[in-house]
């Protein structure tokens, strides 16, 4: 009996030992962690198959991936301080890599907007693709939607690189105040942001939520909504 | 020598620590939601006593002579470029922490200097509510003029909300001459609203156009603070019966550091019926609230129709109905009037809307 209970007691801390190693190493991968969750957000490593529901503060290390759902939205921060807001029905790729001093953070965005707040630090570089454009930035902020036909960046602030997928020698360059939207034939356009776009913009990057419920003797009614934020 | 050069090392180490703590960092901290602010609290050169308090800066350590230099941008409808509204540089003074209302009124916080673009002032007051986006900035400065710490708020107010609009009576309804509910949307920092009505005949004159003619029969009555009243007590010129066509308008008069600006509402044309008649049976049975009709519009798709009926027909009413926040805390009718116009002007910004029936 007593030798049953020491083999339990050895494998229970054997387990639980696995458990905290398995838990440090992720977290020591993690280039980016979840810090808030609106409505519906999925999120899966690379070497799963299936999506589970993200949790504030789940890590995401390279090749982790973030799912939005309707109305929803997911704020990911990475460890260098960049901030994106992953708005509704988005899927976003995570990747990050050390090349000496320089860090390279990667998202590939499969669809949907992500309002990005890109810290500029030393040499490090921050990438988005996109299935039809790759854009570099450092120290800037936009937002950045596309589909499988055509990519968009809105930029607010600072200085963006874009390249064309399928024709890499199609390329442009913008400034804050400025938009550009690269095609799948490796078309691009590059304008001045408009009123609306500025409007977009500011829509993007609303985080707060609040409810609202009405109580009456026929049923009640609760209604959620992003407001503006103030820091 | 070692230990000599040790204690001057941890010495060393105590007094750089120690400037480093000592050196004063401002914040800011917004006291007041922006989009229910009363506008004339962003008149701050005038020296008011009564201003609200927007903000409060917090300076820590104290005691340590300083000045502040802070500025006010707004940008009318977010796309257009900021335009700075004020700007100001206090007198050095001794750091503490302060509310907003102490700038230029209290003797420690005098200003140096300020800049007013009172154009801008007129424009913000003139819109009845603020709207876009602002920016608060203060920098603080060290007696010498060293920068020390800065710290802003940058607010965007994305609803573009209407000024004053009357929810009742709704346009063409018919009313009884003895009871006519006059309802509005309240404004911020409103003194008194005013209200004029006046009859018309149809097709020879444009409702408009009856209010200024003549002595209107309810000629600027002072509702005072209340955004609701009974028409048909109010004092007339002379009276009205049933039948006849009425025009009414709500001012909501507010205030711009001492000068009293109105804000005017859309006429509402109504008709007059009188007690008992055949009209008023049949029209005024069901009295909708325009609240709960405007509700209903946001709720369309999530609600049944059964109870989307009882919303627009009158069965459901704003005095009947309990509004509570996320945490569990009564709304007050002039938030959830704030509310429901952001919803309005916002519909893709709703996240959820859930109905929970009561058998």
């Amino acid at each position: 009996m007593k030798n049953h209970i020491v083999l339990f007691a050895a494998l229970i801390s054997f387990g639980i030992n696995t458990f905290l190693q398995a838990q440090k190493k992720s977290d020591i991968n993690a280039v980016a962690y979840v810090q808030k969750i609106v409505k519906i957000v999925e999120q899966r490593n690379s070497d799963k198959e299936v999506w589970a529901g993200a949790k504030i503060a789940t890590p995401l290390p390279d090749g982790g991936q973030v799912k939005t759902g309707a109305k929803s939205l997911a704020i990911v921060k990475f460890l260098e301080g960049s901030l994106l807001r992953v708005r509704e029905n988005s899927i976003l790729n995570i990747y990050g890599k050390k090349e000496g001093k320089k860090v390279i953070s990667n998202t590939y965005i499969d669809k949907g907007a992500v309002q990005f707040e890109v810290q500029k630090q030393g040499d490090d570089e921050f990438r988005f693709t996109t299935p039809t454009a790759v854009a570099a930035i450092r120290g800037t902020d936009g937002l950045i939607f596309c589909d499988t036909t055509v990519t968009r960046v809105y930029l607010e602030n600072g200085e963006l690189y874009i390249e064309s997928t399928t024709d890499p020698t199609k390329n442009g360059k913008i400034v804050g105040g400025e938009k550009i939207s690269v095609d799948q034939d490796g078309n691009i356009v590059v304008a001045a942001l408009t009123d609306e776009d500025k409007i977009i913009i500011d829509k993007a990057k609303l985080q707060t939520t609040k409810k609202i419920i009405i109580k009456t003797a026929h049923g009640d009614v609760e209604v959620e909504y992003y407001t503006s934020d103030q820091k | 020598m070692k230990r000599t050069h040790f204690l001057f090392f941890i010495l060393m180490a105590i007094l750089t620590i120690n400037l480093k703590a000592q050196a004063p960092r401002i914040s800011l901290v917004l006291l007041a939601d922006l989009s229910s602010l009363d506008l004339s609290a962003f008149a701050l050169e005038r020296n008011l006593s009564n201003q609200q308090k927007i903000f409060q800066v917090v300076i820590q350590p104290e005691g340590i002579n300083a000045y502040i230099e802070g500025k006010i941008d707004w940008q009318a409808s977010i796309n257009s470029s900021a335009s700075e509204v004020f700007r100001f540089q206090t007198k050095i003074f001794k750091t503490r922490n302060f509310f907003s209302d102490e700038l230029a009124s209290s003797s420690d916080l005098l200003l140096e200097d300020k800049t007013v673009d009172n154009d801008l002032i007129e424009e913000i007051i003139e819109r009845g509510k603020l709207t876009g986006k602002v920016k608060i900035t203060l920098r603080l400065f060290s007696e010498n003029g060293q920068f020390l710490s800065e710290s802003y708020s940058d607010i965007v107010l994305l609803n573009p909300s209407p000024t004053i609009s009357i929810n009742l009576p709704q346009e063409d309804s018919q009313f009884d001459v003895g009871n006519i509910p006059l309802q509005w949307t309240p404004v911020n920092g409103a003194l008194r609203y005013l209200i004029k009505a006046n009859t018309y005949s149809e097709g020879a004159e444009s409702p408009t156009a009856a209010l200024h003619s003549g002595t209107p029969i309810i000629n600027d009555f002072n509702a005072g603070t209340l955004t609701s009243i009974n028409l048909a007590t109010v004092t007339k010129t002379r009276e009205w019966y049933g039948g006849q066509k009425v025009v009414v308008i709500v001012k909501a008069v507010i205030s711009e550091s001492g000068r009293e600006k109105e804000l005017n509402s859309e006429p509402v044309t109504f008709e007059l019926v009188q007690p008992g008649g055949a009209a008023l049976t049949s029209k005024t049975t069901l009295k909708p609230d325009a609240n709960m009709v405007r509700l209903a519009d946001v709720l369309q798709d999530a609600v049944s129709s059964e109870f989307l009926k009882k919303l627009k027909d009158g069965t459901i009413k704003l005095s009947d109905v309990q509004i509570v926040d996320e945490n569990n805390q009564p709304v007050s009718s002039d938030s959830f009037m704030l509310i429901l116009s952001f919803l309005e002007a916002n519909n893709p910004l709703i996240i959820s809307k859930t109905f929970i029936p009561k058998p």
